[in-house]
């Protein structure tokens, strides 16, 4: 079983063509799975693509196995998070949380206590669970980031798919959230796949990554050895070298 | 280095760590919050707001002087004392001087040139005898056949349908809104209007020289006899007037007289409206239950003061007679839509249609208004 | 912790079992206020049954005018709270209200046509005016659903700029039809500031199963809604059909507005104010939110309208004056509270 099967993917916008250009690729079970290039090169694209989000228009994509179409329930398979939420409404912690509960809800109103349950247990793992009862918009930058992990955790999904998990936090942020990834991917059995910038937490924090450049693949394999200069320097058009383990300007 | 190294012991041992510092308000976080659209957006819809409102601002400027530079002050038809203003009676000069008149006109009346006040206390002046009379009022021209100056009609409103030559004349428009270029066009030397007329209306009408007398009649009858009096002065026929006045007051006075003596007073109520368009009727300050009251009935809606009434109020007053204008045969209707088919009138086919215009209209058709109001509310009597 | 979280629970419930208490009290006074001098006892008199000894007069007043008006302003203010609610989270904005899609302009145009047709009264025992304002509100919805078939991209932002345009334009087309018939405008000006005063057994009959219907729908979107709060992309990845969903939504909650319209008028503000009040009590999940809108809605319009006819007794206000007048400082005072919840 493959983590990833692409079969001559590609997508375009009306007025944008060759955002992912046929793209045919396997990729072995991982537990994490990054994938990194350029701004535009058709990362979240494809990230979008796989959660089921966005129709391809033309190839085929596999995940786990499972053939992936949009109008195709996969909330047993994967959870996704976006790169940001716009919440028009205040709402406490523990209530987004359980929305990761897909049937939460029963017929009379309430709340199932298995549920509730998870959803405390989904806050446990990512190390906020006394604020359930904080308004979401209310927390700072990192909390919240860790709480839409959190949701997703609560699907109780084998695969979890984020966008940009670290982007805009903070340096202590980044560590603990990456931290924290890494931690839940090499626990039960889960996988994540998650679009990142940085090469050096990349290759740092994840089994294996996907390059794109320009809607193509630019290079794919285990994060350690295809993280490196030459690959980096013709994916991203710059310069650059290796000093004491991180890659800097040149 | 490493860069991951170190810095973090573990996540469970998140637990410890206060929350006043990792609340953040206003979170640059993913969360945007509730329902801002991010300052760069206000901040351009602030430039065009300011944009808007200066270019708005220049425009009505340029409208407004584009109109007061249009027009002179110029007061009273026959005087052309103001530069720009077009004489348009024939034969008038310009001579700069206020009062100066060469023209004789039509026929030199002694009483002019007059000057009278209408109800908003305006000065209306006029130098000679209006010839051209635009009336914006359905009473106003009623009054106008009715003092026998009908011939000087040369406008009216869509709404001015009686008598019959009038509907023969041009119209100028409704009663809000008339079009003051019509008027103009007809070169109009006296208006005479109504409630309905708008203040703006009356400016521009005074800005371009035609003399505007607006006469509205309150609670008191009195007053509607008093419009018909200084129409005819305006008209240059006062003692004309007076007969006429007269003539309406013995006509209601011997009406009266009989309604006055009958023992009982049957409850009327005068529907104006009901069910889906609200249920009105004539409060107690209104004329139309001063015309109930002098047919010899009891107004149901002395309960309330103006128009406005209620269904309930209605059920409770539990008239003896409903009264309704024509077309759309309405009895008919309350018999089919409840409650108004419970009320006792209307089970016992006591609502009656009657021509609302002769009562709703302030002016000499009340006399009309009086009889048939009379008629229904005691058939039993002979009127004069 | 998650006992807290249960106690709350429950102290939500038990709000809305409160709420439900002071709709049935708020019901009982509104009988037995109005013109007609009945008392507290004979009404509930009236509504067990008894007949003897009961002036016919207040009979008429109780079953006759205020009964349905009661049970008109209840379906109203619910209608309204529910539709409001359902379209604040289909279109992630608090401040959309029933008549987003532009059936508000729809219904006046309907209601314009029956005046000036001259069915306005007595047609079906209806009411030409509540027949053809019901057809107005659901003949816009029947054209936004067009137009959404028409064009390509159907998002939410696409559904609202269709809404105001349609809201123009039909404004434009009814201030037209008002300048050619102007004898007239009193009658439509007065019907869209709203009122409930006109309510019959009939009127009321034909519009409690479309409410149903309408409130049943809604409701049974209570899920979908939850989801389509946190956006259309985030609703697909929950297995939600955004499309098939939004069309549903939509169709239902017209049809529960364009039913309130054609009893009320226009009535503004309760759309808008009580989903948020809802949401400030109970907080974002559909099952409870719902609830609570309705009972609110139907709470907030039978005060305004116990308002708007004993005011100025015996005359009346329009009630959507009245909701519009308390409207503004309940708004206002929810903006300034608006980070303090009470659950």
């Amino acid at each position: 079983m493959r983590l990833l099967e692409l079969q001559n993917l590609s997508f375009a916008y009306p007025n944008r063509p060759g955002v992912l250009d046929h793209i045919t690729l396997t990729v072995p079970v991982v537990p994490f799975l990054s994938i990194l290039g350029p701004n535009g090169a058709g990362k979240s694209t494809l990230l979008k693509i796989l959660a089921g989000i966005l129709q391809p228009t033309g190839g085929t994509v596999e995940l786990e196995g499972v053939r992936i179409q949009p109008h195709r329930d996969v909330s047993t398979l994967l959870a996704y998070v976006p790169q940001s939420l716009h919440l028009p409404l205040e709402m406490r912690v523990i209530d987004f949380v359980l929305l990761g509960r897909p049937h939460a809800v029963n017929l009379t109103g309430r709340v199932r206590a298995y549920d509730v349950e998870k959803a405390f247990w989904a806050l446990e793992q990512v190390g906020c669970r006394e604020f359930w009862k904080e308004n979401l918009t209310e927390l700072s930058g990192g909390e919240q980031q860790k709480l839409l992990i959190a949701k997703a955790l609560a699907q109780e999904t084998k695969v979890l798919l984020i966008d940009e998990p670290v982007t805009h936090l903070d340096l202590r942020n980044q560590m603990e959230v990456l931290t924290l990834l890494r931690g839940l991917a090499e626990k039960e059995g889960r996988k994540i796949v998650a679009v990142m910038h940085d090469v050096n937490q990349a290759r740092e924090f994840t089994d294996y990554t996907l390059f794109l450049r320009g809607g193509k693949v630019g290079a794919v394999g285990p994060s350690r050895e295809v993280i490196c200069r030459e690959t980096v320097e013709s994916v991203f058009g710059i310069g650059v070298e290796e000093r004491k383990g991180l890659f800097v300007r040149a | 280095m490493n860069v991951g190294e170190g810095i973090n012991e573990g996540v469970p041992g998140m637990g410890n760590v206060s929350r006043e510092r990792l609340r953040v308000r206003k979170s640059q976080g993913r969360f945007e919050g509730t329902g801002r659209k991010g300052r760069g957006w206000r901040g351009q819809r602030g430039r065009y707001g300011v944009f808007a409102f200066w270019a708005f601002l220049l425009l009505s400027l340029t409208l407004s002087s584009g109109l007061l530079l249009g027009g002179g002050k110029a007061e009273g038809g026959g005087k052309a004392e103001t530069p720009g203003a077009t004489p348009w009676i024939e034969g008038v000069e310009k001579t700069g001087k206020a009062e100066h008149v060469l023209v004789q006109a039509a026929s030199s009346n002694p009483l002019f040139p007059l000057e009278v006040r209408d109800s908003y206390n305006r000065r209306v002046r006029l130098t000679t005898p209006p010839q051209r009379i635009v009336s914006c009022a359905p009473n106003m021209t009623e009054i106008l056949f009715y003092l026998g100056e009908g011939k000087k009609l040369v406008g009216r409103t869509d709404w001015c349908n009686w008598p019959e030559e009038a509907q023969r004349i041009p119209s100028v428009g409704g009663l809000q809104d008339p079009s003051v270029e019509r008027i103009v066009q007809l070169k109009s030397d006296l208006v005479l209007a109504s409630s309905h007329f708008q203040k703006e209306t009356v400016e521009l009408l005074e800005s371009v020289g035609i003399p505007v007398y607006v006469g509205l009649a309150s609670r008191e009858y009195e007053e509607v006899y008093r419009l018909i009096r200084s129409v005819g002065l305006l008209l240059g026929i006062p003692e004309r007037a007076e007969g006429k006045v007269k003539d309406m007051h013995d006509q209601m006075e011997g009406i009266r007289k009989k309604t006055i003596a009958t023992p009982n007073k049957p409850r009327v109520y005068y529907m104006i409206s009901f069910g889906d368009e609200g249920d009105y009727t004539a409060g107690s300050d209104t004329h139309i239950a001063q015309l109930i009251r002098w047919a010899g009935g009891h107004n149901v809606g002395d309960v309330i003061r103006g128009w406005r009434f209620s269904v309930e109020g209605l059920v409770k007053e539990d008239p003896d007679m409903i009264l309704v204008r024509r077309g759309g045969n309405i009895p008919e209707q309350l018999k089919k839509l409840s409650p108004y088919r419970q009320l006792r009138a209307v089970r016992e086919g006591r609502v009656y249609e009657i021509d609302t215009d002769s009562i709703d209209r302030m002016g000499p058709r009340n006399v009309e208004g009086l009889r048939q109001l009379s008629k229904v509310i005691h058939p039993e009597l002979i009127l004069p | 912790m998650i006992q807290e979280f249960y106690r709350i629970e429950r102290r939500k419930e038990l709000g809305a079992l409160l709420l439900a208490i002071l709709c049935a009290g708020g019901a009982i006074l509104y009988l037995s206020v109005g013109v007609v001098p009945v008392g507290l006892g004979e009404s509930l008199r009236i509504l067990l049954g008894y007949r003897e000894g009961i002036d016919p007069g207040h009979l008429l007043a109780i079953e006759g005018i205020r009964l349905p008006r009661l049970i008109a302003a209840l379906l109203v203010g619910a209608g309204l709270a529910l539709s409001g609610t359902a379209y604040q989270s289909l279109f992630q904005n608090r401040l959309a209200d029933p008549f987003v899609t532009g059936i508000s302009a729809g219904a006046v145009l309907g209601t314009t046509l029956a005046i000036l047709l001259g069915f306005s009264s007595g047609f079906l025992g209806l009411g030409g005016i509540t027949l053809f304002s019901f057809l107005g509100a659901m003949g816009t919805s029947l054209v936004v659903f067009l137009l959404l078939g028409v064009l390509k991209r159907a998002s939410s932002a696409t559904i609202l700029l269709i809404g105001i345009s349609l809201n123009f334009f039909l404004s434009a087309v009814v201030s037209l039809l008002l300048f050619l018939h102007r004898n007239r405008i009193e009658s439509i000006v007065l019907w869209t500031m709203g009122s409930v005063a006109s309510a019959t057994r009939d009127k009321v009959f034909f519009a409690l199963p479309v409410f149903l219907l309408g409130a049943a729908g809604i409701f049974a979107s209570s899920r979908s809604l939850d989801y389509l709060v946190l956006g259309e992309d985030i609703a697909r990845t929950h297995g939600i059909r955004v499309p098939r969903v939004r069309f549903r939504i939509i169709l239902f909650a017209s049809l529960l507005t364009s039913v309130c319209v054609s009893l009320s008028g226009v009535v503004g503000f309760v759309g808008l104010v009580t989903p948020n009040m809802a949401r400030i009590l109970t907080g974002t999940r559909h099952r409870s939110v719902l609830v609570y809108a309705a009972l609110l809605g139907a709470l907030f319009f039978l005060g305004a309208d116990l308002l708007a006819k004993t005011l100025l007794s015996p005359s009346e206000l329009p009630v959507g004056v009245v909701t519009s007048l308390l409207g503004v400082p309940v708004f206002a005072s929810l903006v300034w509270k608006s980070s303090r919840r009470i659950y």
